[in-house]
């Protein structure tokens, strides 16, 4: 999806909590992903995210508000993630 | 777009990789949690950044943390005297903490979230702070009979905190509303 919708305006990336850099590069080496990992080493993200499960998006709009939250695994491929996502890119 | 593709305009934030679901409160231990460890000012702070509404909340934490929110602004209007506001936030805290103990009804020093992550988890003591200040804002109103029933609901919820937690803090606020209500005969 990030590939696709990248042209559109869509930034996507992961961020990971607690974890050291060498533990996400092995984690990577073995499931490469082309979205950006950014380390969240005090969990103070996660704080301020309110999140409370792993993993959990967030779809945030072009004014900055978080407009969908997703807890557990999303098939972000899915009629209903990507209906969404246009949704949000339509906007003004 | 406009032709601006590379404007950052939508941030797809992925909170991702391993970990697993919230669990439930363990039971409470019996040490006596000091007042420095569990305190409404650490709550607060364990709860701000990102806004929950109540219309936006979907599950019991998510009630938690808008109970919260909406408390930590009561604080604000309690400290700046604006009762009448203050009242409404209490109120409104209240509801959303009470949605939340029809599922999970127990205090928790360490409630924990995922991994090593925990959080302090009070939502009967809140309930009670609230219901302290309630019935204090509703006395200067001159509406005795009502700030005494605040004050004994109060009452019950620090005493149900107590129970899953002894906290300093608990305690103080239980000595607080013992000391407004009327001697029991």
């Amino acid at each position: 999806m990030s590939t696709q919708y990248r042209s559109k305006g869509l930034i996507s990336f992961r961020i990971d909590t607690k974890e050291s850099r060498e533990t996400i590069m092995k984690f990577l080496e073995k499931d490469p992903v082309k979205v950006p990992v950014l380390l969240d080493k005090t969990g103070k993200v996660t704080r301020l995210f309110g999140v409370w499960a792993h993993p959990t998006s967030y779809l945030i709009d072009r004014q900055g508000m978080v407009r969908y939250r997703a807890v557990g695994l999303v098939d972000w491929t899915s009629l209903q993630a990507t209906s969404v996502v246009d949704l949000l890119l339509r906007e003004g | 777009m406009k032709g601006k593709w590379g404007a950052l305009f939508l941030i797809f934030a992925l909170l991702a990789f391993q970990g697993c679901a919230g669990t439930t409160p363990p039971a409470g231990s019996q040490r006596l949690i000091p007042l420095k460890e569990a305190n409404l000012e650490a709550v607060f702070e364990q709860n701000e950044g990102l806004e929950v509404t109540v219309e936006d909340a979907k599950e019991v934490r998510d009630f938690y943390r808008c109970g919260v929110q909406l408390k930590a602004e009561a604080e604000k209007l309690f400290k700046q005297k604006a009762y009448p506001e203050a009242l409404k936030f209490y109120r409104a805290s209240n509801d959303s903490l009470s949605t939340l103990l029809q599922y999970i009804d127990q205090d928790c020093a360490a409630y924990i979230l995922f991994g090593e992550t925990d959080i302090l988890f009070f939502p009967n003591l809140l309930v009670a702070d609230n219901e302290l200040k309630m019935g204090l804002i509703l006395q200067t109103m001159g509406r005795e009979g009502s700030s005494q029933r605040c004050w004994k609901r109060g009452l019950t919820s620090v005493q149900k905190s107590l129970k899953a937690e002894r906290t300093e803090w608990g305690l103080s606020l239980q000595e607080k509303l013992v000391s407004l209500l009327p001697p029991k005969k």
